[in-house]
């Protein structure tokens, strides 16, 4: 699982609310843009943005800057970091949001699969969309890494524990 | 869902004058880790409970209990 350190070996706390903000859109932005991007085709040969291109670069961006939240922050240093950095508590949460990671993730890749047994039966009752070219299967290959890396850090960020107010405690003992 | 056990952790640390980062590096956790046990939040494993012990000395059943611990002034804290 992905987690980045910086140099000095410290890990940012994020607030939960910024957590719970920057999971909600990795996950929900790339979809969206990659629907769009469905949607509006790069149909013109000409140079410039169309308004569905800008709009699914646009999504596609918040999504990866949200991920560049992610990454880094305390929640994912419990996702992504070595167990051996890890005490017993956080191997616990760690446990636990893989658990909920592959449940998604498995839910997700079988509804994929109903879909394209439908979307691939050619009685003409009813006609589905399927991914046919590079492109779409390349943006579902990283849709689904990045469902993967997230969706660990999703579950910590929503269900985990509420982080303590540690400057207090420090203070109060420490005077 | 898990049984609550109840600590005198915030007791121990205060007599002590410990803060919680202070305890966490001499039982080798994280210090949020000792809040969440303190909070009940997470109920030690048999390991992280005789590391406690052995650091304040005392018996692991005068740490932890499945009982409130009876407060100092004589009602149920």
């Amino acid at each position: 699982m992905l987690f980045i350190q910086s140099a000095k070996g410290e890990t940012p706390t994020r607030s939960t609310a910024l957590m719970r903000i920057a999971t909600i859109t990795a996950l929900a932005g790339y979809p969206l843009g990659a629907i769009i991007h469905l949607l509006f085709p790069d149909a013109t040969p000409e140079p410039g943005l169309t308004a569905g291109e800008f709009a699914d670069f646009g999504f596609m961006i918040l999504s990866l800057l949200a991920f560049c939240v992610i990454v880094p922050s305390n929640l994912q240093r419990i996702v992504g970091d070595e167990a051996k950095n890890l005490d017993e508590f956080e191997m616990d949460l760690r446990r636990k949001s893989y658990a909920f990671g592959y449940w998604v993730m498995c839910t997700l890749v079988v509804l994929f699969a109903i879909y394209m047994a439908r979307g691939v039966d050619s009685d003409n009752v009813l006609t589905l969309w399927v991914p046919s070219t590079y492109d779409h299967w390349n943006e579902i290959f990283w849709g689904a890494m990045l469902y993967a890396v997230v969706l660990p850090t999703t579950y910590l960020a929503w269900a985990g524990p509420q982080p303590l107010d540690d400057e207090a405690d420090l203070k109060a003992t420490d005077d | 869902m898990s049984v609550k056990i109840y600590s005198r952790i915030p007791l121990l640390r205060a007599e002590r004058s410990l803060s919680r980062k202070a305890l966490a590096e001499a039982v080798s956790v994280n210090y949020q880790t000792i809040g969440y046990l303190e909070r009940g939040d997470y109920n030690p494993s048999l390991e992280l409970a005789l590391k406690l012990s052995a650091y304040f000395q005392v018996p692991v059943e005068q740490i932890f209990s499945l009982e409130p611990f009876p407060s100092l002034f004589g009602s149920k804290s």
